[in-house]
């Protein structure tokens, strides 16, 4: 073998030899200086080699490593004919894959004769807890039972611990075969298609998801009846490897995902739902369609179809590479013809299925089935209005350069986008509406395209936005409802990016044509009279608020089309409870909201997500803990499922660690606070994490570091805010200073504070304000100045013992105070007596290990 | 285990234990998977390397082990780890065949040019490419991600940031060079 000097050498010269024409280096060989003549031989044979047959083949195929069968022993794949599992016993191997195989099996006490179709994963099931798992699992499949999906008889685990699957044999071809086989027409594969998307509606209603749709899983037998194979199949294998030991990867690359029908979602290791099942039968689709798969062959490596349904938009059918000799096989003359059939609502169809973001597909199956069945009888399809959408993002990617601004128009056009939609699903009546909104959608579109001819004068999002309003203006000048419909929904639009004063006006514009031309019923107005609410309560406009909310909630009491409406005006009404100071109400109307939003945008949606979040704070001020504690729990787990905003994301997390605050948890509190100020969130957001945390650092007894966060909070927060949250950092910032030796600055911030709040338009019976004052009782004690402190005290305990339900926490803590206080001015006996009390009003409203429950009574750091 | 992702980033950040670490991190679970494949296979089987490395990525990735931007970094040396698990199969192999008496290595596809085949094709090529790492790192990278890693042109001329006409360059030279080693 050469040496590493040897290949060096070699290595230069073969580079000098490899520049010249064979001739010369045969030349250039010859003439080699002695030091290197040596090698001359084994050169000339490399440049041979070069040229010989063989090379092309040598270490191309990778290394070959011989088959030992002793390793094929050592698992499950070992079966023989003749072996029994359980009461079956095999008798014909139908097929073997990765990671099962599947044979034909009787039983073996001979009750039933019927052969079925018997599955051996390989994977064996060590624990009990697995076997558990694999025997719910079967139990939740057995249940399923359709026309259209091969039946699940039996599942279990055999006395060695193998696993195995009993099911329905199905005779016939998979679906794409079939297809091609009938040489169908495309109306007959949608027809086809149809009955395979009722079976996986089907399950999907029973709450089981395939998470393996694809040809080979969906058999058409000879009548022509559609069945598919292995429903919930991945699932049950997945449950039998147990989470303990991790599944092989065969099973998880193998079975629960295909590359080149797997989502996106699969693909990054993201949860996996009904929509899943969406995109495969999307890609399905696609296949009987063009007889190619969306994003290359199936054959491709897991990296490369990751690669491709992660980056790449999928080609649509009509500009798939249509195979000639594949048109005769759907009844076409050729390949433009094909090309002319799939174009237009074929594809948009099947793009809507394989939107890369599971909240953009067809939200159920059975949508998805309603638009393939419209199309069969050459009616409008539900799904076009995003592709408006999509073409206005992709115009954005082309102005990346105005990001923010740009932002606020694609905001505005994908919210129109929307409504256009939505408008879509309502009654054939209102068509004529949504075409006139799709029309105006595309002209904004034109506009920016026009605009994109002259560089220099790329359309800013603010331009959009004025000439959205414009054409608004314009175009339905004689169309008052619509145009107030339109106004309104810009004007939310920009509300939700900041720009509060223009989206006031535009509300209150669009509000008051919708209220002369709409019917008092109507969802646009109410919902318009909502979003008016919500941004008169920010103005301060506390009593506008609710009355706007109230007249919608009163106009719009019924039907699914104003849940909507319902929900955002719950919402607001309870901010307006929250201000003044009736908590109970508040947790009425967002339970409430909660309920309406499920209506609305259901139950998985982001858009509940942020309405139990908006619950959790309000159980939370109400003192129900454990509920709020449940509430934050399940909007996390939508988080967890659906693509958020950050800032909402940030929101549950920062709700959840107040809570665990709440529930005594300080530690695990300030850990979750610091692992939030490691995210980059907006400089308001950081504010109050650092001030949440400056009340974790005053429990945990550490003034300085809440000193310190509280300064934080402070150098973040604009003074000039109408919120209060500047006045929470300056409550904690005293407490701090307080502790740390200056009462006298820190009892004049209290002042501040609590005339701040006030200001604000915090009640005087506000929870914040009782909060305040029993601060400043808390550094009066800490002062010296017992005899003043417990005159605050026992005036703040008649106030807070008159104050509405939920407010027992705070009360009790006041009374653990005036105990303090009673204690140092020598009245032990009425100083135990105020914390009995407290005490029993903590111990049945919070959990046994809090720190409040735990004797003696923090009187110095009390927060 | 430690995730990979926080692994690379150390690697990348010069901590000089971590890159026995991440070596150790991703072994087991290529030789698992290495070993599955070879049990599935027939008789004499190619190893696909290429789908081996791919659904490692890709089980890290789902165990939340590894983000989607440090795919090249993974890629990168997994080529290395997959070498040292076909290495290490293929020797143990040999040792378990000579112990249990069922005589010496047959070359199941001998050559008419006199080159190895099979495994022994594979102890070969990794001695040789032993010294082409000390010649000519680069040709022995490449070579290590496209014979071991089963890597394309494409994705190599990526990890190595290089040109995908390099990358060809380089692969038919060291092969020339290892070709010379193994026939020597």
């Amino acid at each position: 073998m050469l040496n590493a000097a040897d290949m060096r050498t070699l290595s230069r010269l073969l580079d000098e030899a490899l520049a010249l024409d064979p001739a010369a280096a045969a030349a250039w060989l010859s003439a080699l200086p002695p030091p290197h003549r040596h090698l001359a031989p084994r050169l000339r044979a490399m440049l041979i080699d070069l040229r010989s047959p063989g090379f092309a083949n040598f270490l191309a195929d990778g290394p070959r490593v011989a088959h030992d069968p002793a390793d094929a022993l050592a698992d499950g794949a070992a079966a023989r004919a003749g072996d029994v599992l359980g009461p079956y016993t095999l008798v014909r191997l139908l097929g073997r894959g990765g990671m099962a195989s599947v044979w034909s099996a009787e039983r073996a006490d001979g009750l039933v004769k019927r052969s079925v179709a018997l599955k051996i994963p390989a994977v064996s099931v060590r624990s009990t807890v697995q076997a558990q798992r694999f025997v719910r699992e079967r139990d939740v499949l057995a249940l399923l039972n359709h026309p259209r999906i091969a039946r699940l008889y039996d599942a279990g685990v055999s006395a060695a611990g193998q696993p195995y699957i009993v099911l329905e044999h199905v005779d016939g071809l998979p679906i794409t075969q079939a297809c091609d086989a009938a040489a169908m027409p495309l109306t007959a594969r949608l027809r086809v298609f149809l009955q395979v998307l009722a079976a996986v509606d089907h399950a999907h209603k029973h709450l089981v998801v395939h998470r393996d749709i694809k040809p080979s899983n969906v058999f058409v037998d000879r009548s022509g009846e559609v069945k598919l194979l292995d429903f919930g199949i991945a699932k049950l294998m997945t449950a039998a490897s147990g989470d303990d030991i991790a599944p092989p990867l065969t099973l998880e690359a193998g079975c629960a995902l295909t590359p080149g029908y797997a989502a996106p979602e699969q693909l990054e290791g993201r949860p996996v739902s009904t929509a899943t099942d969406v995109y495969a039968l999307g890609v399905l689709l696609y296949e009987l369609l063009c007889g190619c798969l969306p994003h290359g062959p199936a054959t491709a490596s897991v990296a490369r179809a990751l690669q491709a349904s992660l980056h790449e938009p999928p080609t649509p059918p009509s500009r798939a590479a249509l195979q000639p000799q594949a048109a005769s096989r759907r009844g076409l003359p050729g390949v433009a013809a094909w090309r002319a059939a799939l174009a237009g609502d074929l594809d948009v169809i099947t793009l809507k299925a394989l939107q890369r973001d599971p909240a953009d597909r067809y939200s159920s199956v059975e949508r998805f089935a309603g638009d393939i069945r419209r199309l069969l009888d050459h009616r409008p399809i539900a799904a076009r209005p995003p592709s408006a959408g999509r073409r206005l993002q992709l115009l954005a990617r082309r102005h990346r350069a105005a990001t923010v601004t740009a932002g606020l128009g694609l905001v505005v056009a994908v919210g129109l986008a929307g409504l256009a939609w939505q408008q879509q699903q309502q009654k054939q009546a209102q068509e004529a509406r949504s075409v006139a909104i799709r029309d105006f959608m595309f002209d904004l579109v034109d506009d920016a395209e026009a605009d994109e001819q002259h560089p220099g004068s790329e359309p800013t999002g603010r331009a959009m936005v004025a000439g959205a309003v414009q054409r608004a203006r314009a175009s339905f000048a004689q169309q008052p409802r619509l145009r107030g419909e339109l106004l309104a929904e810009v004007g939310r639009m920009q509300d939700r990016l900041g720009e509060e004063a223009d989206a006031g006006r535009l509300l209150r514009e669009g509000l008051d044509l919708l209220q002369t031309h709409a019917p008092p019923g109507d969802a646009a107005l109410n919902k318009a009279r909502a979003h008016a609410a919500a941004s008169a309560l920010q103005q301060g406009q506390v009593d506008d608020a609710a009355a706007l909310a109230s007249t919608a909630l009163a106009a719009c009491r019924q039907g699914d089309d104003c849940a909507k409406a319902r929900y955002y005006a719950h919402a607001v009404l309870c901010s307006v409870e929250l201000r003044r100071a009736r908590v109970a109400d508040a947790l009425g109307h967002m339970r409430a909201g909660v309920a309406e939003s499920e209506r609305a945008f259901g139950p998985g949606h982001p858009e509940t997500a942020r309405a139990l979040q908006a619950l959790a704070v309000v159980a939370r001020q109400a003192g129900q803990l454990t509920l709020a504690m449940q509430t934050i729990d399940r909007a996390l787990a939508i988080s967890q499922a659906q693509t958020l905003r950050l800032t909402d994301r940030i929101e549950m997390q920062r709700t959840r660690a107040v809570l665990s605050f709440d529930l005594g948890h300080y530690a695990d509190a300030r850990q979750r606070l610091e692992a939030l100020l490691q995210q980059n969130g907006a400089a308001s957001e950081r504010a109050l994490l650092w001030r949440l945390l400056a009340n974790v650092h005053l429990a945990l007894g550490d003034a300085a570091a809440a000193r310190d966060a509280a300064a934080h909070a402070l150098a973040g927060t604009a003074p000039s805010t109408p919120e209060a949250e500047p006045l929470f950092a300056h409550q904690a910032h005293a407490r701090a200073i307080a502790l740390l030796g200056q009462p006298q600055a820190a009892a004049q911030e209290l002042q501040a504070v609590i005339e701040g709040l006030g200001q604000a338009g915090y009640s005087a019976h506000a929870m914040e304000v009782f909060r305040a004052r029993r601060t400043q009782a808390a550094v009066l004690l800490g002062a010296g100045q017992a005899g003043t402190a417990l005159a605050l005290l026992q005036a703040l305990r008649h106030e807070q013992s008159q104050a509405a339900a939920g407010q027992e926490i705070d009360y009790a803590k006041t009374l653990n105070l005036l105990g303090c206080a009673l204690h140092t001015t020598g009245q032990a006996d009425a100083g135990q007596q105020a914390q009995r009390e407290a005490a029993r009003l903590l111990a049945p409203r919070l959990p046994a290990d809090h720190p409040l429950l735990q004797p003696p009574i923090p009187c110095a750091t009390e927060p | 285990m430690t995730a990979v992702t926080t692994l690379i980033h150390d690697v990348a950040a010069g901590r000089p234990a971590a890159r026995d670490d991440l070596y150790a991190a991703a072994y087991p679970e290529l030789r698992r998977l290495a070993r599955a494949r070879l049990r599935d296979g027939g008789r004499n089987t190619f190893l696909d390397t290429t789908a081996l490395v791919h659904e490692s990525y890709l089980r890290f990735l789902r165990a939340g082990q590894l983000r989607l931007d440090d795919r090249r970094a993974f890629f990168g040396y997994a080529g290395k780890v997959m070498r040292s698990v076909i290495v290490d199969a293929v020797r143990e192999r040999q040792a378990e065949r000579r112990g249990g008496g069922v005589g010496p290595v047959t070359l199941d596809t001998a050559a008419a040019d006199g080159l190895p085949g099979g495994e022994a094709e594979v102890l070969q090529v990794h001695e040789a490419l032993l010294a082409l790492e000390q010649a000519e790192p680069r040709l022995a990278r490449v070579v290590e991600m496209r014979y071991f890693g089963g890597y394309s042109e494409l994705e190599i001329a990526q990890t190595l940031s290089l040109t995908e006409r390099t990358v060809r360059r380089d692969w038919d030279k060291a092969r020339l060079l290892l070709m010379a080693a193994l026939r020597s």
